[in-house]
């Protein structure tokens, strides 16, 4: 007989499994790292080529100043920066918005591979080979740092071959890489404190959201200017890469993302794997109310991220409105101003119907997203099995889709009510009594088909394309939304901005609500949420 | 004639070009215990989830008490489901599951489910997030007995469960079929279906190989010897009667059917240190089912702890 012994280590193959383990991570994330990176690239480019046919002499000394006195502008899109330039106008124009969608990525992806896999007990199986835990919590942060430079790097790349020149595109390829690598950071920290991914991910999201209100407020006068450092998303204001570059602004960029890491890597040594460190009590007594039905169950289910949807949307609105009010005071004040607009062919955005008709429009696109992403919960619900356990009962398929695609549309209007709602109060409280309650529900509920249709087109996805049920409405709805902003602006054909169902919005309050439009597209979102129906009928059941 | 708890008819299924479940043509009486047996993949999964309507056959039908399985509304009233991979609400506390699953059904007698938890030993307080496997198995198991079914459709019900709660379980669903209700048990445990089930289907690569009560397929005359030989293991290859040849550790074992004198003669003729013979347990009736390979025999074997030594 042999004695049994602990195997000496073995350099080689302990450094393999930790190649492995980097492997698996890269995996993970790649195929999402690519379509962003490339996302972002063609975002840039169009905006780019967007400049160049509506600006071919530059924006004129007039145009910056009336976006940089703008507090709604500012507030928005931040302080214009070397306008002049198609780089400068593209970090300005476009830059909040690809650093919003880079930060919620890095979110999503983040807690995705150091949580989610965890809660599906898939880390375990990893951990049982002769890995370290922490050494899969630094090879996920490694890998999550190559893919902000990946994406920071394709846009640099694209911007230069675009012929934005050269310094400009490194430092807002720079920019955006430490961006995303910090709420990469942030997520990895929230994900060692909360113990399932999704609230893992919504602490990071709240995060990201109090981000962006600093911000705001930063670019709000100038004398608050230095509220800009306190937050990720205002060091890009401070690089002003296209400009006066101030490089003290890449020491944090580049600096915090680090620490998070190293944070996310000390806090995962402190707590169990599969545990956190803050833990729920794992008993409690019970809470029977919302029970006795598939659908009393859903709403149960999800009426916690409603909610959460409610507060931040209502507080991004009511911001919004509040912003609507000083526009006013300010297109008041000088008639040139309005004059200039009127030749730049954006008097329509700048009177005051029509700035609450575009941002009614922007929030419905959040609504829309928000539906989408209801239908997902629904699908998850299928992925994981559960589904299974109430189809097992006396429920019928079209009983428990229908509740959901029911509260979908539901939560959709829920939202849009509210959403209205703190638009108005926003405005009330900056003491503007130009918007009425009415203006302010009549603009975001002019949305509602698009919200129906997209809904719609989920339920459709569910039953049809299971695995893509919140891929396809969520594309449909960024790319319809993307079109309406840039095509008019690139001179696209009518037909394929008609392709967007924001196209057919009316500007309501300012025009009134396009009838057909909105009922033709009520009706496609009805009779796609019945194909759907159907659909899911007839196929299979199926998991993950 | 009285309705079968289950019936089937040509039932197929085709994932892609998959053939999952091919023509399953079966029958179950009610008030039986009936075991479903084959190895992993033969599509016992496939055919229970076919029943319950989740998936949709791709020819052939399925009744529950007479009751097309499509109809769920009406078939599930009369069913337990304990699926074979138990997903529950992580945020949800047991008795919240229970309480939802049972409204589910259309309420459930609260004693009953009382005395189940208390029989299954669970702790109905823990959140779905804090239970182990086998207490998530026994969440399922409680919420498939609690509503007292006609049918009780259990897709390895005792996975993860200590031998302890194994009994409890076996107890339970004798108690059941006393009352009147039907067990459909999957299983590619064999002694529990051993154990519990009066007749058993056993099913590979999606096709039915045989329907047969356990009495008569304790019947076969079949044998097996185990022989620990001092020469070289004879060849077998040319005798009808034996069914299986396997080498283990000094010598061979030998599963006969018919009559076992030339193949006695021959272990003889090798030089018999040892001799042990014996009627098969159902696992090797099981595996004479299998006449594929003996490597894929073998991980069946393996996979369920038959043993290879002789006592």
């Amino acid at each position: 007989m042999t004695d049994f012994a602990v195997r000496p280590a073995q350099p080689d193959r302990d450094a393999r499994a930790t190649r492995t383990v980097l492997t698996l991570s890269s995996r993970l994330v790649r195929r999402s790292a690519v379509l962003l990176a490339g996302s972002a690239a063609a975002y840039v480019v169009i905006e780019i080529a967007s400049y160049r046919a509506a600006y071919p002499n530059g924006v004129s000394p007039l145009q910056f100043a009336m976006f940089q006195d703008n507090p709604a502008v500012r507030m928005m899109q931040g302080v214009p920066v070397a306008l002049d330039t198609a780089g400068g106008f593209t970090v300005w124009d476009a830059g909040w918005i690809i650093q919003l969608i880079l930060a919620v990525w890095a979110i999503l992806t983040a807690s995705r591979l150091l949580r989610g896999e965890e809660d599906a007990q898939r880390t375990d199986l990893v951990l049982a080979g002769p890995v370290r835990a922490t050494s899969v919590t630094k090879s996920a942060m490694v890998v999550l740092g190559v893919a902000s430079l990946l994406v920071g790097g394709t846009v640099t790349a694209a911007m230069i071959v675009a012929g934005a020149g050269l310094r400009g595109p490194v430092l807002f390829g720079l920019g955006l890489a430490g961006l995303t690598a910090t709420f990469a950071g942030v997520a990895a920290v929230t994900s060692q404190l909360a113990e399932v991914r999704r609230r893992a991910a919504a602490f990071a999201a709240g995060l990201l959201a109090i981000s962006y209100v600093l911000r705001i407020v930063g670019n709000s006068t100038d004398g608050r200017s230095w509220v800009r450092w306190t937050t990720p998303l205002g060091w890009m204001d401070e690089l002003k890469p296209f400009g006066d570059a101030d490089l003290r602004a890449l020491l944090p960029m580049l600096l915090v993302p680090v620490l998070l890491a190293a944070a996310a890597v000390e806090l995962r040594r402190l707590r169990d794997t599969g545990g956190a460190l803050l833990v729920a009590d794992a008993s409690r007594a019970p809470r029977l109310r919302l029970l006795g039905s598939p659908v009393a169950f859903a709403w149960r289910s999800n009426r916690a991220v409603l909610a959460g949807w409610i507060v931040g949307l209502g507080a991004y609105a009511a911001v919004m409105g509040a912003l609507v009010g000083t526009m006013i005071d300010w297109l008041a004040q000088d008639q040139q101003y309005q004059r200039a607009l009127a030749a730049l062919g954006l008097d329509a955005a700048l009177t005051t119907l029509g700035f609450l008709a575009m941002m009614a429009t922007a929030l419905i696109v959040a609504v829309a997203l928000q539906v989408a992403w209801r239908m997902g919960a629904a699908r998850s619900e299928e992925e994981s099995g559960r589904a299974e356990v109430i189809l097992a009962r006396p429920v019928s398929r079209l009983r428990w889709l229908g509740g959901h695609a029911a509260l979908s549309l539901l939560g959709g209007a829920l939202l849009t009510l509210t959403t209205g709602t703190a638009l108005w109060l926003g405005a009330v409280a900056s003491s503007s009594d130009e918007i009425s309650w009415d203006a302010a529900m009549r603009s975001v509920a002019n949305g509602l088909p698009v919200v129906v249709l997209i809904g719609g087109l989920a339920v459709f996805s569910f039953g049809v394309l299971p695995r893509l049920t919140v891929a396809i409405p969520v594309i449909v709805t960024v790319v319809g939304y993307l079109l309406t902003l840039l095509g008019p602006a690139l001179h696209w054909p009518a037909w394929v901005l008609d392709l967007s169902p924001f196209s057919h919005l009316a500007w309501v309050p300012m025009a009134p609500w396009a009838a057909t439009a909105g009922v033709v597209m009520t009706g496609i979102g009805l009779l796609l949420t019945a194909v759907g129906l159907l659909a899911f009928h007839r196929r299979d059941v199926v998991g993950g | 004639m009285t309705t079968a708890a289950i019936r089937t008819a040509g039932l197929t299924k085709h994932f892609g070009r998959v053939v999952a479940l091919d023509n399953l043509d079966l029958e179950v009486a009610a008030g039986e215990i009936f075991g479903f047996l084959g190895p992993n993949g033969a599509g016992k999964s496939t055919t229970i989830r076919l029943l319950l309507g989740l998936l949709r056959p791709t020819a052939g039908a399925a009744w529950l008490l007479g009751v097309p399985v499509a109809e769920v509304e009406r078939a599930h009233r009369s069913v337990g489901y304990v699926p074979g991979d138990v997903s529950l609400w992580p945020q949800l506390t047991g008795s919240e599951i229970l309480e939802l699953l049972g409204n589910l059904s259309g309420g459930v007698d609260g004693a009953f489910r009382d005395e189940l938890v208390e029989r299954l030993d669970l702790d109905p307080s823990r959140r779905a997030r804090a239970y182990s496997k086998g207490n998530r198995q026994k969440i399922a198991l409680v919420a498939a007995f609690m509503t007292r079914p006609d049918i009780l459709i259990l897709d390895e019900p005792t996975v993860g469960l200590d031998p302890l709660m194994e009994a409890e379980f076996q107890a339970l669903a004798r108690e059941a079929a006393a009352r009147g209700q039907t067990v459909f048990l999957s299983s590619h445990l064999l002694d529990e279906v051993e154990d519990l089930c009066q007749r058993v289907a056993i099913l590979r690569s999606g096709a039915l190989v045989e329907v047969a009560a356990l009495d008569d397929l304790r019947k076969l005359t079949t044998t097996i010897f185990e022989a620990t030989l001092t020469g070289p293991t004879p060849g077998f290859a040319d005798l009808p009667e034996v069914l299986g040849v396997e080498p283990m550790d000094g010598g061979v074992r030998v599963t006969v059917s018919g009559a076992p004198g030339e193949v006695i003669a021959r272990l003889n003729a090798a030089g018999i240190s040892r001799l042990h013979s014996r009627a098969p347990t159902l696992e090797q009736i099981f595996l004479t089912y299998y006449q594929t390979s003996s490597a894929q025999r073998e991980a069946v074997a393996a996979a369920h702890g038959a043993t290879g030594a002789v006592t």
